[in-house]
């Protein structure tokens, strides 16, 4: 029944096509590659920096019923795993000799010292305040940065609070439970998943040897790792269930396991063709190509189906292969609408369903053709009935399914541009990392500050206008902090003004009267006066980028999470602490005042998405369009052609309506999964429709349509059973769609046997 | 010439039990100090530095809470509170609030946990940091005055914080100094209820 030969060859193609993409294969999860090109500020940020902010680096760790000496031995373990830069708290405070060099060095050019004597005299009574606990550290300190500018910079840059902080607001949090809090700062933002995921890996095992069990991980990274995790588990566990129920199914109609074997091997040549392709054409390819593409390759299971049913039913597989090509032929035109898109990730996409299809087709056929070729005939052919049995269109069932199902589709709740509803995380969890999160005074992870201009001085004097009115708002009570570049780096022109009132305070006099007017000695100040009058006589230079990045890779990260270059432009993030519900006045305040853009990252996601949305239906609306010039053209039967198309357009709205309903809103993805529907519905339609030979070959042509039906629903119909909704939500949309393809085909159109 | 070394043995023996009778009369004149622990109590810190011309003062008030945070409340000529928790000092200055760990202070640390042990009559703590050095001379001029010489026993510590006097009259403490190296030193003085003029704390 089936060409060992041609099987073997088959197999082994499978094994060199696997060979191939593996010695290239690179995969990667940045989803900025997966999404469009962004056409707005917001979404431009969005993109560049998706999951890098460094709030995206922290995880908080949980300790229920734990004392402070273990909840220590913990985090100093926690401390020597690598990717891991700092874990809060630590039962130290910082030191000169944490102050980089370089920013020790330019100290009077961070920040505007006082010019009066008034001021001068307020600032030294601070600092008396101070001598009161100073150690000899803390007095050198002042001796030298009496303003104590070079401790308020990394202050102000760092973006974790202090060790002592970060234990006050844990106790606040925990309400002095036994409870205790650990923040680790990653080295790795929250879309690395391979390096988070080895850090939360080392993380959970160490603080299980720890014997802390019971410990709880929140964070951005934490979740990408779960879900990742997830979605591989259940993946895996359906993708098993879906396999065997396919086997048995296919078992049960041909009676061979042979025949399983033959069927499923197409598939597999097609998706590991796909592959190998991706890795010749493309360096990087995404996870999500390699899982949708398989998703989308799914409909080349009908082809081996067909092929097989007809050959060993009449020994005449040929005779479907007009009307499988055409099938074929359009669902190619549906998927090359991905290729596209305009995004990378869609490209490979639509390249990897077009490889996939055109291999598996292709396998499919050589594989029955030979088959067919070295068996005699099962049926002789002059049984056949010289007439075609010919059946006609019924247009009434999808004008009904359409008029019936459009209005269920016509809400403004249609579609779920929210991508957070994708994830499975529950929500008394996410609540949680919110309430600890805002506890802890960590960085907004939904807004962002975003400057940009045409050079970085541009965009630090931008920045440093930024500064002045996030300073106004945390005075009016509307945010608690904020976070920047500029106490580490202010721009030229700053630092040439702090130069300049360098000269005129020593000019003036100022500082030596209140020097002379408070307790101070007179000497005591002089380290800083000698630094004062260094920067006054320009023998200080000016304090630059690459200086800050030689001093240190931690130095540089810090730099590189909050400054980057986008194309020719400089681009500066503040991260904001303790914003209101409405950021609206925030906003335009932001806009007057500095040119900067406050970008609420869940927003612009959405908006990125809609748009997105939009753009993959208007090109399925065209693909749709090519595909009823195709089949015009090739069949030259417009009646038949309208109710092609007209049936596969019920079965859309019937898919969209239900999931609607089952699912609460189309997700981008579903929309994806749409194309399969179309190409599985399209293919359902056109072989009820076809002109066949025999009674006998009808019968052949329906059962291997209900098979191929079947076969998806059980795929799909087990993957909507899926924890996680993106999964879940692929299987309603894909599972709803065929049956809604097969019924309205299958009692659309009046077979041969119903008009007689 | 066994008795002779009998006679030295013996000797030293007594000499040990003096010493060491007198030591735990010093501790015990601690433990028995009468001090209202709760209760606001006017204080004067005076504090040598090299950076000023002349010591720095000032005033306030202190006391030990129910959840046995030690609060220090200045009142002149800076107002701030000073609350040490554990490890923890927070210090608040008007709005502005700060944390510090004392890690790094030891001396500060250590004279601020002597405060507190003394003010809290305990002993045991104190033992465990200082030795006692009965040779403090009393200079007060006052009745009943005594003076105790703390001298701590880590010597990483003694780096930081050479000393620690004790002064009192009777059953009352009258200063605790911190002595530093380089003739620097920080003392406070316990004011009596006559001389004080703030003993109402600033959130009452």
């Amino acid at each position: 029944m089936v060409n060992h030969r041609a099987l073997i060859i088959l197999l082994l193609m499978c094994g060199a096509l696997l060979a191939t993409a593996l010695s290239r294969l690179q995969l990667t999860y940045d989803l900025g590659f997966f999404l469009p090109a962004p056409q707005s500020d917001e979404q431009r940020v969005l993109i560049e920096r998706l999951g890098q902010g460094p709030g995206t680096q922290l995880v908080f760790v949980a300790l229920p019923n734990t004392n402070e000496t273990k909840a220590a031995k913990a985090a100093q373990q926690l401390r020597e795993l690598p990717g891991i830069t700092r874990v809060l708290p630590e039962l130290r405070e910082p030191g000169l000799e944490d102050l980089p060099d370089v920013l020790w060095q330019h100290r009077l050019q961070l920040a505007d010292l006082p010019t009066t004597k008034a001021g001068w005299l307020k600032l030294l009574d601070e600092r008396m305040s101070d001598l009161m606990l100073a150690d000899d550290d803390l007095q050198n300190l002042i001796a030298s940065d009496p303003a104590l500018l070079s401790l308020h910079a990394i202050e102000k840059a760092s973006n974790v609070t202090s060790s002592p902080e970060f234990l006050e607001r844990a106790d606040e949090v925990s309400g002095r439970a036994e409870h205790r809090y650990l923040l680790i700062q990653t080295s790795s933002g929250a879309f690395d998943l391979d390096a988070q995921t080895t850090t939360i890996k080392n993380v959970r095992s160490s603080l299980l040897e720890a014997g802390l069990s019971t410990a709880k991980l929140y964070g951005s990274g934490v979740y990408g790792v779960d879900l990742q995790a997830s979605v591989q588990r259940e993946s895996i566990v359906f993708s098993v269930l879906a396999s065997f129920a396919l086997a048995a199914l296919v078992f049960f109609r041909f009676r061979s396991w042979l025949l399983v074997l033959a069927i499923g091997v197409p598939l597999l040549v097609g998706g590991l063709a796909g592959l190998a392709v991706l890795s010749l054409l493309f360096s990087n390819i995404h996870g999500i190509t390699l899982a949708f593409g398989f998703t989308l390759l799914g409909v080349a299971i009908d082809y081996p189906l067909h092929l097989f049913s007809q050959s060993t039913s009449t020994g005449e597989p040929q005779r479907v292969w007009p009307t499988l090509r055409l099938g074929i032929a359009s669902t190619l035109v549906a998927y090359l609408a991905f290729a596209l898109s305009g995004t990378a990730g869609m490209q490979q996409l639509g390249v990897f369903a077009v490889t996939g299809i055109v291999s598996a087709a292709l396998a499919s056929w050589w594989l029955t053709r030979i088959t067919t070729d070295n068996q005699a005939l099962v049926e002789d052919p002059t049984q056949h009935n010289p007439e075609k049995i010919m059946g006609h269109p019924n247009h009434l069932p999808w004008c009904l399914c359409l008029l019936l199902g459009l209005p269920l589709t016509y809400t403004s709740t249609l579609f779920s541009d929210d991508l957070s509803r994708l994830t499975p995380i529950p929500q008394a969890i996410l609540a949680e990392d919110a309430r600890i999160r805002q506890a802890m005074g960590v960085a907004d992870l939904r807004h962002i500050v975003s400057v940009r201009d045409n050079t970085l001085q541009g965009t630090l004097e931008r920045l440093e206008k930024t500064n002045l009115v996030l300073d106004k708002a945390i005075h009016r009570g509307d945010l608690s902090g904020f976070q920047n570049i500029t106490p580490l780096l202010p721009s030229d022109a700053a630092q040439h003004r702090r130069q300049l009132a360098a000269r005129e305070l020593i000019q003036n006099g100022n500082f030596d009267t209140a020097i002379a007017e408070s307790d101070f000695s007179l000497e005591a100040l002089d380290p800083f006066k000698v630094a004062l009058e260094s920067l006054a006589n320009n023998t200080t230079a000016l304090l630059t980028i690459e200086q800050l990045r030689k001093q240190s890779q931690d130095l540089s990260n810090l730099i590189d999470s909050m400054l980057y270059k986008s194309g020719e432009q400089w681009v500066a993030m503040t991260f904001l602490r303790g914003l209101p519900a409405t950021t609206n006045l925030l906003a335009t305040e932001l806009e007057n005042g500095a040119g900067a853009t406050l970008v609420d990252l869940k927003q612009a996601s959405m908006t990125l998405v809609a748009e997105y949305r939009t753009r993959v239906f208007g090109l399925l609306g065209g693909a749709l369009g090519a595909i009823a010039l195709l089949l015009l053209g090739a069949t030259r039967q417009p009646a038949r052609v309208i109710w092609l198309l007209g049936t596969l357009l019920a079965a859309l709205v019937l898919s969209i309506a239900i999931s609607r309903l089952l699912l609460g809103g189309l997700s981008l993805f579903d929309v994806i999964a749409l194309a399969l529907v179309a190409g599985l519905g399209l293919d359902y339609a056109l072989f009820f429709s076809k002109h066949n030979n025999s009674q006998e070959q009808q019968q052949v042509t329906r059962r291997a349509i209900t098979l191929c039906a079947l076969s998806s629903l059980f795929v799909f119909g087990v993957l909507a059973l899926s924890s996680i909704p993106l999964l879940r939500g692929l299987g309603v949309t894909v599972a709803s769609g065929v049956a809604a393809a097969w019924l309205l085909a299958r009692f659309g159109w009046r077979q041969a046997k119903d008009i007689d | 010439m066994k008795w002779l070394a009998l006679l030295a043995l013996s000797t030293i023996l007594t000499s040990t039990t003096t010493v060491a009778e007198t030591t735990n009369r010093y501790w015990a004149t601690i433990a028995e100090l009468e001090f209202p622990r709760a209760t606001p109590t006017a204080f004067r810190e005076t504090r040598s530095s090299k950076l000023l011309r002349k010591p720095a003062q000032q005033t306030g008030i202190l006391w030990i809470e129910q959840g046995g945070d030690f609060v220090m409340q200045v009142l002149k000529p800076r107002p701030e509170e000073r609350r040490l928790s554990n490890q923890r000092l927070q210090l608040t200055r008007g709005k502005k609030q700060r944390s510090l760990f004392l890690d790094r202070n030891k001396a500060t640390h250590q004279l601020l946990l002597s405060i507190v042990a003394v003010l809290e009559g305990d002993v045991e703590q104190l033992q465990a940091a200082f030795e006692i050095n009965s040779q403090a001379t009393d200079d007060s001029a006052v009745a009943d005055g005594w003076a105790v010489e703390l001298t701590p026993i880590d010597p990483s510590l003694r780096k930081s914080l050479q000393r620690l006097v004790l002064r009192g009259s009777a059953n009352s403490l009258l200063s605790l100094r911190a002595e530093r190296p380089g003739n620097r030193w920080q003392e406070i003085t316990i004011l009596p209820p006559a001389t004080s003029n703030h003993t109402q704390r600033s959130s009452d």
